[in-house]
């Protein structure tokens, strides 16, 4: 069954551009142009994953605010932002506000379509019974590489698709330290090594706000990080 | 030359503010002199008239008579008491005396011819009138005294002869000698009798003093001196002439117009007193006496009056005293006037004049001729009225003027002064805090500093002022729209690149596409990526400010972590060989590791690519009571002596080529980031040997320890 792609692109060309791509990949494509049209699409159908740029012809934010309005609607549909901007602030906004992921406009089309279907598959993965050889337990953390989801001592942990890539890089060999170009590989994502520390520094923060002490991710300076859980304490049982 | 001492020299034009108090002062006392010498004018017009009234009367100056010589009478004083005659001076020390320098006129025995100077004589002369009786004191030089002796027949010894001519010109000679200091023989014509006199011997001398009544008084008379010796006598003839005596009538005119300030002064024309009224009366000897109490006066005087003496002088130095004479201090008007007081006045000339003698103390003299009617009703001036007044009055007024004048201009002056060189003080103060402003505003980085504050004073400092504040908004504006330059336009950029790139994308796609086609398409993509990569390192400077303003400060080691940071160097960088030192202490400092440590990966990375293989990269600190050095040294090229401010500047690079990837200079212009966000400081030279160039960190410490 074709998915629903919904694009909304203020940018002419590069819609026209995204939904022939798109098109030719065997999705069903429907692009808009503001943020109005795309809701009210969106309120007779919803599509099976968004693709927003934030600015919105004049209105700066008419990403966000579409964003927000889907995520009332539905918390399943995945929604990527794909915008020219790269500012911390506008990143962590728009994961704040429900986003599963965030690429600048710099991403390839193999790299978003990757992104596009790991995200359906996840959807997909979520409404199918689990599979024990597609998960991977490294101390208390369990990765689930269908769905894509992460538990930390046995509490979900949110990550969005580039999030997932790079723990996953990083514990399928704890210890081992992974240098910031690893990682930009691994992330599947156009991002500089600046773009990979406030990256590690997101996932810190997600992972301290569901356990204060968690120290797992560890800065290995001049090289890049390593994961690894202190031998101390009762984590290992 | 400064501004405040531009206002101190502006302070000085103050001083025409005294300068022009006291041409003011002078007027106003020119003005008052001249009043004061045309009242006595008057005054002295009227005494003059009613004198000469009095005069056609009938009674006239006695020896109105041309034959008469005027010049060497004796002039009778008043006198308040009898003189005691006793040949002392004492009661004669308030009267001028005539003097009279004499030489012999028919030396007799000519036994040895003396020389002019032992023969000249000084003779004194002074006389006074009490009730009937006239006094005369004479003093005579004799250094030769002798007295009479009347063991010798003849008249001998030292002697004086008073010849008395009689209204038929015929002469009556008295004869006075003595034998012994005392009472004088009185010898000769029994026609002027009543004569008696006392002798006393001077140092210099003898004097001699007698009384005459005034009935003998009416005629001419004549002094002669003998001085005698046994060898030798000498004859001395005093002038012919008259005794003068006051007229008390004329004095009873003249006494309506005197008063204790005023003298009024009647003189005959030889410039002889016939009358005198006022204060001389009151206060005989006022000029002899006076210089005492006044110089006592003077001194016991506070330090104000010798301030004003001084002023006063100085004033009169600095100032024309063309309409201020000072007086010549001329003597008291007694006995026979000078010439040149009365000459004018005998060709019938009114004449005023002012006569300061001391500081406080000023004389108006005024004058006007004296005409009287002769038998053929001509009009011919015998004599003239002078009347002095003491005008302590102006003077004081002028004075005091003078001296408050000083008093409020000094005080003038010195708020004045006080009030330029408080303001020039403030002016000076705001223009060099403005200026201290300004300087400080921009530093060699042509980065703001600080932001200058908009002064609230109205005027063209505080203009100045707010000039400068909006023209740093302006420039600060503008250098916010350079640094954020680079930032928008990788933006800008990034949708027209993805707009090719999807074009692109799009074109590879679609099947109809050759060979040939395809490599033009990868060629695209090669450009597309290169330019994707400046568009991102573009923003990397504002990303880095980003993440800089979202860390935060902890306190860490920093030879822990250089330690840390040096060996995962070693490792990844095998052809260098990179080194470090650090002291033995362990380092504190408030920083964020993650942008310390990547402060270090671009000082090595920038290290890295000016170093050839083989390479000494070294890291070292040191450290003191305030903060660490932390100094990156490579060998490699030296820096353009020019390039070393720009250095950290964005966008500027030193790197001749372009090599694997492009460099836009960012690498340092981090590192100035981060440093700045730890409150250090960043330089970069050659050092000292030139065979290399060192990038010295400045940080503030937090604390030391020992390991």
């Amino acid at each position: 069954m074709n998915k629903n792609i919904a694009i909304v692109e203020d940018e002419d060309s590069i819609r026209e551009n995204y939904r022939d791509l798109f098109t030719r990949q065997g999705f069903r494509v429907a692009v808009y142009a503001d943020g109005d049209s795309a809701l009210a699409a969106f309120q007779q159908r919803l599509p099976d994953l968004a693709i927003i740029d934030i600015g919105l012809g004049d209105d700066v934010e008419g990403g966000f605010d579409l964003c927000r309005e889907l995520r009332a609607m539905s918390s399943q549909v995945p929604i990527i932002f794909l915008s020219a901007r790269d500012s911390e602030l506008d990143i962590v906004s728009g994961l704040r506000l429900g986003a599963d992921d965030y690429l600048t406009k710099e991403t390839s089309v193999a790299q978003i379509l990757a992104r596009v279907s790991a995200l359906l598959r996840r959807v997909q993965a979520l409404q199918k019974p689990e599979e024990p050889d597609q998960t991977l337990i490294c101390d208390l953390l369990y990765l689930n590489l269908e769905r894509m989801t992460a538990h930390w001592k046995s509490q979900q942990v949110d990550l969005t698709v580039t999030e997932f890539y790079l723990v996953h890089a990083l514990v399928i060999r704890p210890g081992h330290v992974k240098s910031r170009q690893q990682l930009m590989d691994a992330s599947q994502s156009v991002v500089d090594e600046n773009t990979v520390t406030s990256h590690i520094k997101r996932l810190r923060k997600k992972f301290i706000a569901l356990d204060g002490d968690f120290d797992a991710i560890k800065t290995a300076y001049g090289l890049g990080y390593r994961w690894q859980v202190d031998d101390e304490g009762s984590l290992r049982k | 030359m400064s501004l405040r001492r531009q206002l101190s020299i502006i302070v000085l034009f103050t001083l025409l503010l005294p300068w022009g108090g006291c041409q003011y002062a002078k007027e106003l006392e020119i003005t008052l002199r001249n009043n004061s010498i045309q009242n006595l004018q008057e005054i002295a017009r009227m005494v003059s008239l009613q004198v000469s009234a009095s005069m056609t009367d009938g009674v006239s100056f006695d020896y109105v008579n041309p034959e008469v010589s005027p010049d060497v009478s004796l002039l009778g004083f008043d006198m308040k008491a009898a003189a005691n005659l006793d040949g002392y001076d004492d009661e004669w020390l308030a009267y001028s005396r005539q003097m009279f320098e004499l030489f012999p006129s028919q030396p007799k025995t000519v036994r040895n011819q003396q020389n002019d100077s032992l023969a000249r004589k000084k003779v004194t002369l002074v006389g006074g009138v009490f009730e009937e009786s006239l006094s005369v004191f004479l003093s005579v030089t004799d250094n030769t005294p002798t007295y009479y002796n009347p063991t010798i027949g003849a008249l001998n010894g030292d002697r004086v002869y008073l010849h008395f001519f009689d209204n038929k010109k015929r002469r009556h000679t008295v004869t006075l000698n003595t034998s012994a200091p005392g009472d004088v023989n009185v010898s000769g014509s029994k026609v002027y009798g009543g004569i008696e006199g006392r002798w006393q011997d001077t140092e210099q001398g003898y004097n001699l003093e007698f009384k005459l009544p005034m009935n003998s008084l009416k005629d001419e008379f004549q002094i002669e001196i003998v001085d005698a010796t046994h060898q030798r006598e000498l004859n001395y003839l005093l002038p012919k002439g008259r005794v003068v005596l006051p007229r008390q009538d004329l004095k009873k005119i003249v006494e309506i117009y005197s008063s204790e300030n005023r003298r009024i002064v009647v003189v005959d024309q030889y410039a002889w007193l016939q009358a005198d009224s006022g204060y001389r009366e009151n206060s005989k000897n006022n000029f002899s006496e006076s210089d005492d109490p006044l110089s006592v006066q003077m001194i016991s005087q506070s330090w104000r009056s010798i301030l004003l003496r001084w002023l006063n002088q100085f004033y009169r130095a600095i100032l024309s005293d063309r309409y201020l004479p000072l007086g010549e201090i001329r003597g008291p008007i007694q006995g026979q006037l000078t010439d040149n007081y009365i000459e004018p006045l005998l060709q019938g000339k009114k004449q005023g004049l002012w006569q300061q003698y001391e500081l406080e103390t000023a004389r108006v003299t005024a004058a006007y001729p004296l005409e009287i009617q002769n038998e053929k009703n001509q009009s011919i001036v015998s004599g003239a009225v002078i009347i002095e007044e003491d005008s302590e009055a102006i003077l004081t007024v002028s004075h005091r003027a003078i001296s408050r004048l000083f008093g409020m201009t000094f005080l003038a002056m010195s708020v004045i002064t006080l009030a330029l060189l408080v303001f020039s003080g403030i002016l000076s103060y705001r223009i060099n805090r403005l200026n201290r402003a300004t300087q400080g505003v921009i530093n060699a980085e042509g980065e703001f500093n600080v932001q200058l504050t908009a002064s609230k004073v109205r005027d063209e400092i505080g203009d100045l002022n707010r000039s400068f504040v909006t023209l740093q908004s302006r420039l600060g504006d503008y250098t916010e729209y350079l640094k954020s330059l680079s930032g928008k336009l990788s933006h800008e950029l990034r949708t027209p690149l993805a707009m090719v790139r999807t074009s692109l994308e799009n074109l590879e796609e679609s099947q109809t596409l050759d060979d040939s086609a395809r490599v033009y398409i990868q060629r695209a993509h090669d450009g597309l990526d290169r330019l994707r990569y400046i568009v991102t390192a573009m923003s990397a400077a504002t990303r880095v400010e980003q993440s800089i303003s979202a860390a935060e400060k902890e306190p860490i080691e920093l030879c822990e972590l250089l330690h840390n940071l040096v060996a995962a160097y070693q490792s990844a960088n095998k052809t260098k060989r990179i080194l470090i030192q650090t002291p033995d202490e362990r380092i504190l400092l408030l920083g964020n590791t993650d942008l310390l440590a990547q402060m270090f990966d671009k000082l090595l990375e920038n290290a890295i690519d000016f170093t050839a293989d083989e390479g000494v990269i070294k890291f070292s600190v040191t450290v003191d009571l305030t903060s660490c050095h932390i100094v990156v040294s490579n060998d490699g090229p030296l820096l353009p002596v020019e390039m070393q401010h720009q250095l950290f500047d964005t966008l500027v690079s030193i790197r001749e080529t372009a090599r694997d990837k492009a460099h836009l200079g960012l690498g340092l212009y981090i590192v100035k980031l981060i440093v700045e966000f730890h409150a250090g400081q960043v330089s970069a030279r050659n050092r000292a040997e030139l065979n290399g160039v060192e990038f010295s960190i400045k940080l503030p410490v937090l604390g030391l320890k020992n390991k």
